[in-house]
């Protein structure tokens, strides 16, 4: 084994960790980084980004389906050929983890691909021994979590990891949990051809996000074909002749050849190690102060494993704090201004505060909400794509953008303005006096600060 | 064509290191951009071409040490001849003369606008104008004459010159926080929202074991820096004495008594200065400064009177205090504490002072230590007045005594020196007649 001491050793080579490596490795460190599987993380392997690659065949199957009303002639019904769906998907990923593979030997980044968790204060354990840094950052990420019902284990329950090596379309298909990534995947095998169920606790989809969102997202889903069961508690899971049966409190019953269990997902604590009583952890997840520090102070904890915001933006922006701090620079984590994105069909997208959050932080008084219908934008329209819409949440007494809510075909890329601009501390009257090229999706925000503000000039004058 | 010459980065530069160019002769340069690395006695830093066109000449070596403002090389067209003897300017005060720290960062040349149209300014006025955030072209300045510091000031005044985000803005405007005080944690001390709302509710929640935090401004860290490189780099040792200021005391009541004839209200404060500022006459090395080479002492007396301040501590100047009567002395006084604890004060406000006085006389304070204000000898505090029984006239009474410190650079004068400054002091202080004469 070597004798070496590394500046920082990061534990889990995801968008937390492999950020943190370079940035230390920016800084003059010297840094081990140390991944069990193939750098990247969920994000890149098995989560964000493939089920982009998904996402865009059933997008493009509905512009396909959808063509003939433009005007296109000889239009074939599309159908899916699942192995390319998968060999697409893998060639992007395999060409994304090779990058991330690149940039971390361009900056000196000594990775070892092996299992490792902490030994000590300063030790971590891998395969084969161990190796000491003077600072160590934890990005171990997360798993997917189970529900404890009988016949969880029925093996046509599919976690997210597995149901993206199907090479065989399923007819049916149950979703349980009705968040982010079991929307998405709902959208895409819908469009593939499934029949797809979600089943959710809660009385909306996405319930993390704002309730006009859901309620939009749940029209453009049931629009699809795809059957929502809102409010159902799941009692159990029965294999009848080799079908998954899901039976729920209530009395529904569902039938499926495949079930996606899509729950959430809880931190995955192993690279904790011997420390794993003496790091401490509130419900699972590892205590850090803005800094990224754990209660000792040289072992930080950055990405899902915290559970401050479990989206791989906020991991990397985790990960190169706690890079900074362990190299001796002073740097904090705001994560007021971090946007969300749902790549459904329709895409939704949000910054900041829910309606409710801030009625309930500031009192209905002081927030005022505009809102802009993508289907008064000239360009969603020329596009035939006019459902969705904008809405602004601001704090009237500083012109505050509390919080951005976007619902279209394009809600994904159209966040990142409100979001630079909220991050800027940008308020609202300056969002509604900038200037938007014409015709582009990106004037409805500043339709939507205009409406806010009582001054939308493509909207009908409303009564007050 | 425009002359590189050694930067002034400080008042008290004298010289500067050429560490090394950072350009050869024939690449082109921008204004502004880094040309080369100097160091003074305090920093190493990189320091900015004049103007825009290719570098013409470097008329010295890496790793040489010049006076500050000597032409060390010349940017200008390709083709262009550079002259023959350069226009020297050595910033060198001479020992005893009347201004020894005149504003003399400002080159002399008759080439003071480069073909490319920069504006000539001095270093100093530079790093304050981009500190503040304001272009060089706006600023107003003598015709004929680089841009100074002091122009930079008189432009930074009654403007609020404060970076901040607009939604800062809009806080502060509603919570009433003055932006000026305010220390930003943003990109270059960018003024944030959350800056706004800590400066208006510095209060933690109680029972919060985290420590507060306090942002450093820009005045924390230069009194910081002061302080640190005061005591680091001279020889300070401290005095004290109490004498008896029942005198004094009842002198001041009598002429508070008749203040509309004098035109102003004497203070307490006011005759320990009149005091100190007649002492200096008789101890000349307490009006003075070390150099490598020599003591300067100053044939006139800028006064330099430590001012509390809600922002912190600043240490405004009384120019030619010798020259003043006790009347003058106290509106002068008035003047500039007033204009101290307003923010009003100018850069020359707070320059060249020879010799410092602190009084924590509001406070129950005797004996302390004063640190000096570099490069000054000396430095008098005054504790607080207090009636105590004493020895008086043999017998046992009450009288108001006070105790004086003095904190001085032992590289300057010794403790026979100090002695006689404390002795010449106290019997001016008991026996005020003695310097109201003066």
């Amino acid at each position: 084994m070597s004798e070496k001491v590394y500046d920082v050793a990061v534990i889990g080579g995801g968008p937390a960790g492999y950020v943190a490596a370079i940035r230390a490795a920016q800084l003059g460190g010297q840094v081990v980084l140390f991944e069990q599987d193939t750098v990247g993380g969920t994000c890149l392997n098995r989560g964000c980004i493939p089920t982009k690659s998904y996402l865009k065949t059933a997008e493009t199957i509905h512009q396909i389906k959808n063509a003939p009303s433009r005007g296109i002639l000889n239009v074939s019904e599309p159908a899916v050929d699942m192995k390319q769906v998968v060999a697409c998907k893998d060639a992007v990923v395999r060409q994304l983890t090779n990058g991330v593979g690149g940039l971390l030997r361009s900056n000196g980044v000594d990775v070892i691909k092996s299992h490792a968790s902490l030994n000590g204060e300063h030790t971590i354990e891998y395969a084969d021994g161990t190796c000491q840094a003077k600072s160590i950052i934890l990005c171990g990420g997360s798993k997917a979590v189970k529900i404890p019902i009988p016949g969880i284990d029925n093996p046509n329950v599919l976690t997210s990891t597995e149901i993206l090596e199907l090479k065989e379309l399923p007819a049916r298909l149950t979703v349980i949990g009705g968040g982010v990534i079991g929307c998405e995947m709902a959208c895409a095998f819908q469009a593939f051809g499934c029949q797809v169920s979600i089943v959710e606790a809660a009385d909306r989809l996405v319930p993390m996000m704002d309730r006009e969102l859901s309620t939009a997202l749940a029209g453009a889903l049931e629009a699809q074909g795809i059957q929502l069961h809102l409010s159902q508690k799941i009692t159990s899971i029965q294999d009848e002749g080799g079908q998954a049966v899901l039976q729920c409190e209530d009395g529904l019953r569902l039938s499926a050849d495949k079930i996606l269990l899509s729950v959430g997902r809880a931190t995955d604590l192993d690279c904790l190690g011997t420390l794993s009583e003496t790091i401490r952890t509130d419900r699972g997840k590892v205590v850090v102060n803005d800094r990224m520090q754990t209660n000792i102070p040289h072992i930080y904890a950055a990405g899902d494993i915290n559970g401050r915001l479990m989206l791989a933006h906020a991991a990397s922006k985790m990960g190169e704090v706690a890079a900074e701090n362990a190299m001796g620079h002073q740097s904090v984590c705001d994560l007021s201004a971090v946007p969300s994105c749902v790549y459904t069909l329709t895409q939704i997208a949000s910054v900041g505060l829910t309606e409710e959050a801030a009625i309930e932080k500031y009192g209905r008084d002081a927030i005022r909400v505009g809102r802009f219908p993508l289907s008064a934008n000239g360009r969603s329209l020329a596009s035939g794509e006019p459902e969705g819409f904008v809405k602004v949440v601001i704090l009237e007494k500083y012109s505050e953008l509390c919080g951005v809510h976007i619902c279209g075909a394009h809600a994904a890329e159209m966040i990142a303005e409100p979001a630079s601009l909220m991050a800027a501390e940008i308020t609202c009257e300056e969002c509604a006096s900038i200037i938007h090229a014409h015709p582009s999706l990106s004037e409805a925000f500043m339709e939507a600060c205009g409406d806010a503000l009582g001054r939308c000039i493509h909207l009908p004058k409303k009564r007050r | 064509m425009v002359e590189i010459f050694m930067p002034k980065a400080g008042m008290d530069m004298k010289e500067g290191r050429l560490i090394r160019w950072l350009k050869n002769v024939g690449d082109p340069v921008e204004l502004d951009e880094p040309i080369m690395e100097i160091e003074t006695d305090k920093i190493t830093m990189e320091a900015e071409a004049p103007g825009t066109g290719i570098l013409l000449a470097k008329l010295i070596e890496d790793n040489t040490t010049v006076p500050v403002l000597q032409t060390i090389g010349y940017i200008g067209q390709p083709g262009e001849q550079i002259p023959t003897t350069p226009a020297q300017q050595a910033d060198a005060p001479v020992p005893g003369s009347s201004a020894p720290a005149e504003d003399t960062s400002a080159p002399k040349s008759p080439a003071l606008v480069s073909e490319s149209g920069a504006i000539p300014a001095t270093p100093l006025a530079k790093t304050l104008a981009r500190e503040n955030g304001l272009a060089l072209a706006e600023i107003p300045r003598e015709e004929g004459r680089p841009l100074r510091a002091h122009d930079v000031e008189k432009a930074l005044e009654g403007k609020t010159n404060v970076s901040a985000t607009p939604l800062a803005r809009k806080y502060a405007e509603a919570e009433g926080v003055d932006l000026r005080h305010v220390a930003g944690s943003g990109v270059a001390g960018k003024i944030r929202k959350s800056d706004v709302l800590l400066a208006a509710e510095p209060a933690q929640p109680a029972g919060s074991r985290e420590p507060v935090r306090i942002p450093l401004t820009p005045i924390r860290k230069a009194i910081a820096r002061n302080m640190f490189n005061s005591l680091h780099n001279m020889a300070q040792t401290s005095d004290s004495v109490e004498v008896d200021v029942t005198e004094l005391i009842a002198l001041r009541k009598r002429l508070v008594a008749r203040q509309d004839l004098l035109g102003t209200k004497i203070t307490v404060n006011d005759l320990l200065s009149y005091a100190a500022v007649k002492m200096l006459k008789t101890h000349p090395l307490a009006n003075a400064s070390y150099t490598e080479d020599e003591i300067l002492c100053f044939p006139y007396v800028n006064l330099s009177m430590a001012v509390a301040t809600e922002y912190g501590l600043t240490s405004p100047v009384i120019h030619d205090a010798d020259q003043m009567t006790l009347v003058d002395l106290s509106k002068a006084m008035r003047d500039v504490v007033t204009r101290a604890r307003d923010r009003k004060l100018t850069a020359y406000d707070q320059q060249n002072g020879t010799f410092t006085l602190t009084n924590m006389g509001i406070f129950p304070v005797d004996n302390f230590n004063p640190i000096l204000p570099a490069p000054q000898s000396c430095i008098l505090g005054f504790g607080r007045c207090v009636d105590k029984p004493a020895v008086y006239n043999g017998e046992i009474c009450i009288r108001t005594r006070m105790v004086l410190s003095v904190t001085y650079d032992h590289r300057v004068f010794d403790g026979g020196e100090v002695g006689s400054i404390m002795a010449t002091m106290k019997e001016y202080l008991e026996n005020p007649e003695l310097f109201l004469v003066q």
